[in-house]
């Protein structure tokens, strides 16, 4: 049977600019785009306000808190504080890896951004200053209700959309980002868009880890795209992992639960708190006040030398507490509601206080720091394309403490502004000859393939290997297998088969081209972080201990020249903030 | 994890080939803590990798995976399984195929 006889007919869509992304950075740039008088197309793998992380942030806008005051109208906030406070702030968080001129939009633009929002309806909860922060610039915002301001937004303004569809490849001539091509999951269809810009909104690429706290639909699919275009990337070793994210019992998995209960133990398979070996003065305390990186990385080492939990974890006891304790931390806390994110966490406690303990992990992705390289106009390397929000990189440099939401709308306004402009100017072309049906094509190939590696088997042995090689503890050994090892799965990836061959909402179609973005993307993460022989922020390296600002103040970005990654250390960019020299412990450099 | 086992019966349709729906019933290890979700994702990577569902947010915001459980539409994410379990398309919208509908 020839199965290519199967494919249903390429729509074809045209725009002024392309956003690819539904959320808080996508949303926004396109919003910027329409109002910029250019016309625009949202395309949502998922559907608009209902994807990717934005929905699930569990906390806050920043704003600097005299514009909490000033500009949002807040009396809560500070008018000691200022941009330039909270722009040192970020900086020293990020370990003097960010770009200062991205800070500097962020900082700038924070107040406008979030302004527009709540202008457009967003509730806000509470005006919050948050544990370590120096002034009150915590805009608390649930995420189902930045979720359900986008989607007002959306619908208020008619903004044209597409669902379902992923989109897969960029499309290019002379160089210049012209369009891109995608799938629509219901029809199996493939769909041509032709833009005069191209936004990327995509998020990040946490689900090449076994263990994460995204959503599904998080696979770099972005970062990819750019890369194969011949983008750059950069920061890609800087990831950031939670501690202490239930993986078990399964129904609660991805839940942050014991941050709201950090009176639990950690515990090994030998029963040990083997937290107190790490930091004497600290051996009575509860998780909830370690730094998060050095329970991740005390975590890691209790699995990697064997001493986990059977799913690579360790365990969470609530069994020294009193029943009465835990019922009296549980009414203060929790209101006597065992609810959080519309999980009832009701059967999760009978289960701890039934005196199981949970498996919880060290290392769950969380957010992914580094991605695709811009500029202060949120431009690509590419012409005619641009990227905001999490699939960027270059914002928060080495570790990110500052609210992701914010990046994402300050981003995606002044990337969907710059797009448009772009988009005016350069009009539409269309895509060199060939290059469609070629990328459409690779859409097609696991599906008309008949028979090969299974995607959910290829998928597995990826996590393992991002988990374990490319994780919270690294080492150059574990680094090289792991570059080796996706190497080879390169070639995988051009034999991946489904073994259902429907064209409709097929888990396994997507999953291979899911796998077709997060295989690059761990290789070039494994790469950068093989070649950054310090330990930097979310990046640990157990054979390099040492943050070294004399050597390693520097960015890795990241090139596809021909079939092969091209690394390089560019210097990073100042603008008024210093970055420190000397050579000092990570353990150190990572308190803050 | 004791050796139990339940009994999961998806509906199944797929557009393209079927003219009518039909049930097929999988086995699957029952545990203390598993959603629906849960038992969906084994059967797609254990038993039946052709099985269409649908999930994104994993915590109950996003309402995709809202179908019919036990004759009543809920989230897969959220509903915790109890024993032998039933599941079909949400009714009120067109159904992409098994499990997914055009929500």
């Amino acid at each position: 049977m020839n199965a290519r006889m199967m494919r249903p007919e390429r729509q074809v869509m045209e725009t002024d600019v392309l956003v690819v992304g539904s959320e808080g950075a996508g949303v926004m740039a396109a919003v910027a785009a329409a109002g910029a008088g250019a016309s625009v197309l949202v395309v949502s793998k998922g559907k608009l306000g209902r994807s990717g992380a934005t929905q699930t942030a569990g906390a806050d806008f920043m704003v600097d808190a005299r514009s909490v005051v000033e500009v949002l109208g807040f009396k809560e906030g500070d008018l000691q504080d200022s941009p330039d406070e909270m722009m040192l702030d970020i900086v020293q968080e990020g370990k003097y890896l960010s770009n200062q001129k991205l800070v500097e939009v962020y900082v700038r633009d924070a107040p406008l951004r979030v302004k527009q929002l709540i202008d457009w309806g967003m509730r806000v909860a509470e005006i919050e200053k948050a544990h370590g922060c120096r002034y009150p610039r915590g805009v608390i915002v649930p995420g189902p209700e930045i979720a359900r301001t986008l989607r007002s937004v959306a619908g208020g303004l008619g903004l044209a959309r597409v669902e379902d569809v992923m989109v897969t490849d960029l499309l290019l001539r002379d160089g210049c980002v012209v369009g891109a091509v995608g799938l629509n999951q219901r029809t199996g269809g493939a769909v041509e868009f032709r833009a005069g810009a191209v936004v990327l909104a995509t998020g990040g690429w946490q689900t090449a880890y076994p263990w994460t706290t995204a959503t599904d639909d998080l696979s770099g699919d972005g970062q990819a795209a750019a890369y194969r275009a011949g983008a750059e990337l950069v920061d890609m070793e800087m990831l950031q992992f939670l501690p202490g994210i239930v993986i078990n019992p399964p129904a609660w998995r991805r839940s942050i639960f014991i941050y709201a209960f950090p009176a639990g133990v950690l515990l090994n398979s030998l029963g040990e708190a083997f937290l107190r070996h790490w930091d004497p003065l600290r051996a009575d305390m509860p998780m909830g006040h370690w730094p998060k990186e050095t329970v991740s990385i005390a975590m890691k080492l209790e699995v990697l030398e064997g001493r986990g939990s059977p799913s690579g974890g360790v365990y969470y006891s609530l069994k020294h507490l009193p029943d009465n304790l835990i019922a009296d931390i549980m009414s203060r806390r929790w209101v006597g509601e065992w609810k959080s994110d519309y999980v009832d966490f009701k059967a999760m406690m009978r289960y701890l206080q039934g005196g199981n303990a949970l498996e919880v992990t060290g290392d769950a992705a969380h957010y992914s720091t580094g991605g695709i390289r811009v500029d202060e106009g949120f431009s690509t390397t590419l012409p005619g394309l641009f990227a905001a929000g999490e699939c960027t990189g270059g914002m928060f440099g080495a570790e990110r403490v500052a609210s992701a939401c914010t990046e994402m709308i300050v981003g995606g306004y002044v990337a969907g502004t710059s797009a448009a402009e772009f988009a005016t100017r350069a009009g539409r072309s269309e895509a060199s000859a060939g290059q469609v049906g070629e990328l459409v094509d690779a859409i097609y190939a696991p599906l008309e393939r008949e028979a090969g590696p299974r995607p959910v088997e290829v998928r597995k042995q990826l996590q393992k290997v991002a988990g374990d090689k490319v994780g919270v503890v690294r080492t150059s050994p574990a680094l090289t297998q792991a570059i080796e090892e996706m190497v080879g799965m390169r070639s995988t990836l051009d034999e991946l088969a489904t073994v259902g061959k429907s064209l409709h909402a097929n888990r396994e179609w997507v999953d291979a081209l899911q796998l077709r973005n997060l295989v690059p993307v761990v290789e070039v993460s494994a790469r950068s972080a093989c070649m950054r022989t310090e330990s930097r922020g979310g990046h640990y390296r157990h054979d390099y201990p040492q943050t070294d600002n004399d050597h390693w103040l520097v960015n890795i970005v990241v090139q596809r020249k021909g079939d092969e990654p091209e690394l390089q250390q560019v210097p990073v960019t100042t603008t008024k903030l210093r970055p420190p020299c000397g050579v000092v412990p990570y353990i150190e450099s990572s308190r803050r | 994890m004791d050796n139990k086992t339940i009994r999961v019966t998806c509906e199944r349709f797929d557009p393209g080939v079927d003219a009518t729906s039909r049930e097929q019933t999988y086995e699957v290890p029952f545990g203390e803590g598993l959603s629906i979700l849960n038992v969906l994702t084994y059967i797609y990577e254990n038993l039946d990798p052709t099985l269409a569902f649908y999930g994104c947010c994993v915590r109950g915001v996003c309402g995709r995976c809202t179908m019919m459980i036990d004759g009543r539409p809920a989230l897969a994410c959220t509903t915790l399984v109890q024993g032998d379990v039933h599941l079909a398309p949400l009714r009120a919208k067109a159904v992409v195929r098994d499990l997914v509908t055009e929500l």
